[in-house]
This record gives structure tokens, sequence and C-alpha cells, in this order.
């Protein structure tokens, strides 16, 4: 048996899978989170009332059997404007699913029961979950159920998804509906308005909302009149605020990345840093080896090589737990939504629209979905410049690289990590500016921005703790994985030369000699050693590989890697430190980002150019960082200043030459478009 | 040489089996742990 959930974006459809399946897929108080669909069992719990509910209908004689719950993603139509309102349209229309449960939010039914009234006409069973029942109870408002379930002829169970309410009702209805609706046709009421309405598809669409704003204004009772100023419409005019609203969301994001780094999260990495992963567990696993007389290499390779490269890493799970803990409860509270208003403005500036700050505000967490949640942009030039720009948002998987840079060359400072999204931020809108002359033709529109704010509301601490637990699961099964596979090969790749002998000195090592090859392309970066090009390459399979590849090399140093008088002070200057991390940050990403990528941009002529574009940026914004700052640091010119200058002129004739070709593109297709207009 | 033998198949066995799930996630474009939002598709081929 499957059952489909649909409703209109942010209705409350993966909350319900979340609480029904036991999933934990990820949830946003905005619209477009879910872009593809997604599937599980029931649980267990829901799995014996569905259980029960067959048995009661079919007198003990058949079994439910195996139920799949499908969540798709938030559709406002049958006719899909984007490409994940496709995949509903395509899902519920093309595969059968036994019963369609429509979750609608009850705050905004009028909006919602448009899109139930062409779920209706598919002749599937349906239940409608009337959902955020709690929140319409608050405001003293009111649905008649039994009248709004008679009228459309259909069950209807209120529920709410975040407190588990009217759960085990609305899935007990679902088997039953998939039995004893088959077959069933639409109420009179709504075939006798669509009837009326004539066989034009805008007739059709005028005559299902006047049905649909009849109905609401027969069964919906509002205590307060719709134009009453609430208390999330007073505070919007400060937060979501063009320019009140940019300095609340700085001092907010400086406030949980201080609380992050300096704080609770701060604290407990350098105990598991300096404490656990630098002292007691090497300390007992090289007395463990030696009393059981393990060979030298293997205990190294054990010791220096996997443990300190992992737990390099893993030092940083508490810093990302606090910083997405504090997310999750932005998030769930509604602010978020703001940002993307407030953006929305800048942006417009920029050719994108507030649509493009969603995928960014995903692509804290990971660039993967960030890339994915492009999905919802209409536009193709707008969607690809957001997939390209999307990754330049720093993600959890860089905050350890930026995290002990942080720590060594700018101890107890509050403003590194501000400043690198700041930086950041400095670096979409130049980059979105690069693009969009590349890119874009004159007259093409950018897409409209309309995003349905939700009420302010207290952020569930479940759902931050379960946010919070997810990542750093994922982080703990990375580490386990990649970065420990990654770990192992660096360190044979720095322990053995060609001849497949253990080295003396390292730079005598394959790595040394690898690395050695790309070091020279980062002299006029200030990163000219084949330690720094290793790490940075090996970043590109992980980001975390960049800390857990230094690690390792600098696994010999007697002081710790998080010291600031340790082995890193040795190799970096606090402005070649900046530019590393800067061209860790904007350069491509990962393997699994680029690889969301291609299939995004589609084709690969596409993520050629996207790759360019990301390593040029990288390469760009590292180079004046280490030039400009080591002229004003220490007041002469860094290393490399000669091919930096050639470098720097030979991207700006790249960029200038690339605008030439699209102005003659453009100029091209005017000239085409004016001659057919004169024909 | 014993503790070598042993010691050497448990971690080599370990990291056998993390490149193998790192390999097929690889495959797949996504990260091990799926923690980020990875497809139904994406999931199903890489096992996780």
């Amino acid at each position: 048996m499957k059952i489909a959930l649909a409703g209109n974006p942010n209705s409350g459809k993966t909350t319900l899978f979340n609480a029904i399946t036991g999933r934990t897929e990820y949830v946003g108080n905005w619209p477009g989170v879910t872009v593809e669909k997604k599937e599980a069992d029931l649980n267990r719990v829901f799995r014996r009332i569905a259980a029960k509910a067959f048995a009661e209908i079919s007198g003990g004689a058949h079994s439910s059997g195996r139920i799949r719950v499908v969540d798709l993603p938030g559709a406002y139509s049958i006719s899909p404007f984007t490409s994940e309102e496709a995949i509903t349209r395509d899902f519920v229309t093309g595969e059968n699913p036994d019963v369609i449960i429509n979750i609608i939010d009850c705050s905004s039914l009028e909006r919602s029961l448009f899109f139930t009234t062409q779920l209706l006409e598919l002749g599937i069973p349906l239940v409608i979950a009337l959902n955020k029942v709690d929140i319409i109870r608050r405001h003293g408002d009111k649905v008649d159920v039994s009248g709004l379930a008679d009228a459309l002829d259909c069950r209807i169970i209120e529920v709410s998804a975040n407190d588990g309410e009217g759960l085990d009702k609305l899935v007990a209805e679902a088997v039953k509906a998939s039995v004893q609706d088959r077959e069933k046709l639409p109420a009179a009421g709504f075939d006798t308005a669509v009837a009326g309405a004539g066989g034009d598809e805008d007739g059709l669409d005028r005559a299902r909302q006047a049905y649909a704003k009849t109905i609401t204004g027969k069964y919906f009772f509002r205590k307060r009149s719709a134009n009453e100023i609430t208390f999330s419409d007073k505070a919007d005019r400060v937060v979501a605020h063009p320019v009140f609203g940019l300095i609340i969301f700085a001092l907010i994001m400086w406030g949980v990345y201080a609380l992050s780094i300096n704080g609770i999260g701060g604290w407990a990495s350098g105990y598991i840093n300096d404490v656990l992963f630098a002292e007691a567990i090497p300390d007992a696993l090289n007395s463990f080896f030696e009393s059981i007389g393990l060979s030298p290499i293997l205990q190294m390779l054990i010791v220096d090589g996997a443990v300190g490269g992992v737990g390099a890493v893993l030092g940083f799970i508490p810093l990302i737990m606090v910083l997405f803990f504090c997310l999750a409860l932005l998030e769930d509270s509604g602010y978020m939504a703001r940002v993307a208003v407030v953006m929305d403005r800048y942006f417009k500036k920029i050719g994108l629209s507030g649509k493009s700050i969603i995928p960014m505000i995903v692509g804290t967490g990971c660039s993967i979905p960030g890339v994915m949640a492009t999905r919802t942009i209409e536009d193709d030039t707008e969607r690809r410049i957001t997939t390209i720009l999307t990754p330049f948002v720093p993600c959890g998987a860089k905050l350890p690289v930026i995290a002990l840079f942080a720590a060594v060359f700018f101890p107890g400072a509050t403003w590194v990590f501000p400043s690198i999204y700041l930086l950041a931020g400095l670096v979409i809108i130049a980059g979105g500016l690069l693009l969009k002359k590349i890119f874009r033709y004159e007259g093409e529109n950018i897409s409209s921005f309309i995003l349905e704010l939700p009420e302010y509301k207290l952020p569930s601490l479940k759902h931050a703790l379960r946010q919070m637990l997810k990542q750093a699961i994922a982080f703990i099964k990375k580490a386990a994985t990649i970065i420990l596979v990654m770990n192992t090969l660096v360190w044979f790749m720095q322990t053995y030369g060609w001849n497949l002998r253990p080295v003396e000195d390292q730079s005598m090592s394959i790595l040394a000699a690898i690395g050695g090859v790309a070091a020279p392309l980062l002299l006029p970066l200030g990163l000219a050693s084949w330690q720094m090009a290793s790490s940075i390459v090996t970043g590109f399979i992980a980001k975390e590989n960049v800390v857990a590849t230094l690690a390792i090399l600098l696994a010999s140093s007697e002081d710790a890697l998080y010291t600031a008088t340790g082995p890193l002070a040795e190799m970096f200057t606090p402005v070649t430190a900046f530019a590393f991390l800067a061209f860790n940050l904007f350069a491509p990403p990962c393997f699994a980002a680029v690889g969301a990528m291609n299939s995004e941009l589609g084709g690969r002529r596409w993520i050629f150019k996207a790759l360019l574009f990301q390593l040029g940026v990288g390469y760009a914004v590292a180079m004046l960082i280490t030039q400009i700052g080591t002229l004003i640091v220490y007041g002469r010119p860094a290393d490399g200043a000669l091919a930096s200058i050639i470098i720097a002129a030979a991207l700006v004739g790249l960029v200038i030459a690339a605008i030439r070709i699209r102005n003659g593109k453009t100029r091209g297709i005017s000239n085409t478009m004016r001659e057919e207009n004169a024909l | 040489m014993m503790a070598n033998i042993i010691i050497g198949i448990v971690f080599f066995g370990i990291v056998a089996f993390a490149a193998y799930k790192t390999i097929k996630s690889m495959r797949s474009n996504s990260c091990p742990g799926c923690a980020c939002g990875c497809s139904d598709e994406q999931r199903r081929s890489c096992g996780c």
C-alpha cells in the first residue's frame, strides 16, 4: 500500500512524514525545503494502528501489508510551475497511490483548497490532514470540520504534526479511505462550480478559486479581522526592514558564532582536541601497542595517521553541534524566512532574487542540498548562477578549517567567523555581478519572489536537538569513512618514497613529489609549499581533509597543531593563513557537491564553466589577500608579486573576453529579433 | 608477530570497509552519512 503526502509548500508534509515514519528528513520553516520525493515505511507504532484499521474494515480477513509513505515536494497546483512541482504531479497522476493525504495548513485554508479541489478530481481516495490546528486555536479561530468534510465529501482530520496530535486517527482514516473511498466522485457542490465554468483551463482555475473562497467563508471562523495587525506583522516591520533587518541578521549571526566558537562549543572542542586526541587516546594506544610489541610502522600508521587525522576532525564536533542547534532554532522560529525577504532586494541588484538566498541558507549546512534547492528557481540562468554561487557559503565541512586557523592565528578573536561570512557575502555579490555580465542576456526577467512568511513561533527544542544530532552523526560517519581512508593514504604517501621504502625526510616522500608539482602554482598566494598544496588537494575530496592532512603532516612536531606557537604558525603568517582559508572556501567544493552541481547545471559545458569560475574566484581572492595584505601589514611585497600581477591581468582579460563574447551574442539575438519584428 | 597480524587485519579491514562505503558514495555523488539531503535514489545506490 502506498500513501502519498501532498500539499502546498510549508504546510508541514515533511514534519508529518518524519512523525509517522520515524525518519529525520530535513525540515525548514519556509517553502521549498523538499525538492525530491522521499519514501519510507510507516514506523512500528503507526504500522500497528494501520493494521488495526485494516482489520476493522476487512473483518480481520486481510492484512494491510507493507505501507510505504511518500513525501512529495510542495505544490500549489497540479499544473507544475517548477521542476519539483512536476515531481508531485507525475507521482499523483502516474504512480497510482492508494490514498493521498492532503496536508493543509489550516491558517491558509483558502489557498490550500485550490490544490485540494484538483486532487479530488483525480478519483484517488483522499484524506485531508488539517495541520497546524494549534496555531489557529491560539488565535481563537475555528474550522467547522464536519461541515467542510460534508462539503468536500472526504475525510478530514485535525492534526498538529509538530506535537503528533491526531496522527493516529489520520493514519487509520487513510487506511480505511484506501479501501472504502475508491471510485468516489467529487462532491456535488464542487462539481457544479467547475462544470459551470466551461472547459477553458483559466475558467476552471477561476471556478476552483471561487469555490475555495466560498467554502472557506462558510466553514472557517476567524476571531480577529484579516486586517488586524498581529505580533508577527509588528515584528516584521523591524526584522524584515531593508536596513534594520540586515543589521539584526549580522548581529544574530555574530551571536550564534560567538556562542559556538567561543562559548560551550569552542570549550568542548578545545578539550577534545587538546586533551583527548592530543594526549589521552594517543598515549593509551601507544602504551598498549608497545606492550604487545606491535611493529613501530603499524603503530605510527594507526596513532599518527588514522587516530591523529580523524581525531583532528572529530574534535570539532561540539562546535558544529552548538552551531547547528542554534541555526535550527532560528530556522524553526520563522526567522530565516525573513532573512530571505531582506536579501531579496539586494539580490535583485545582482540579477538574482530572494529565491537564491534559500539555497544559500540551506548550504550553510552542506552545499549539496543547497545546490539541489536551486530547483525552486524557474529562470534557467538565475538557477545556474545560484548553483555556481551556493558553494561559496561556508558549509559545515569547512568549519573545522576555519576553526583551526582561527584558534592558531587569531586566538580569542570573535570576528574571524563573521568576517569569513562577510567575505563570502561580498564574494557572492561580486561573483553574481560578474556572472550576470557573462551569462545573462539583456532583457531577461528576474524571477518574482513571493514568500508566504510563516508566523513567528517558539522553536521546538526537540527539532533543534534532532537536527544537531543528525549533523553530528553525519560528521562522525564521514570521519569514519572518507576521512579515515584519505588519512591512511596520506600517511602512506608521506612516509614512503617512490621506491616504496620509508623515507628519512618527508620532503623525499611520494606526497612531497605530488604536492611539489602543484606548489609553484600557489606561489602568488603565498602558499608555495608541498604540505599546503597536498592539504588543498585532499580538501577536494572532503573539506575536512584539509585539517586531517595538516594534522598528519605535522604530527612529528612537539607542539599541538592548535596552539598559537605550534607547527602551523611556522608555515603561515596570519595574512597567508587567511588567504589559505579563502582559497579553501571559494575554490571548487568537494567531489560530492561538484556531482550535485553537475546534475543541476545539466551538461559538461556548464560544469566546466562553473569549476573554472570557482577556481578563478578562489585563486583571485586568496592572491589579493596575500599580496595586498602582505604589503599593508609587513610593508613589503609578497613572494610572487610579479607573477600575481601577470595572473591578475590574465584573469581580467579572460573576464572581459567572456563579457564581449556574451555581448556579441546578445547583439546578434537583438538584431535577429528586430529583423523578425520588421518582417 | 601475532599482534601485528591481528591488529593489521582489524585496522586494514576497517579501512577497506570505509573505502568500500566511500566509493559507493562517490559513485552516487553523495557524502558518506547522507545527512545532507541526499535523494532516495542516491541513498539506494550508496546503501547508507
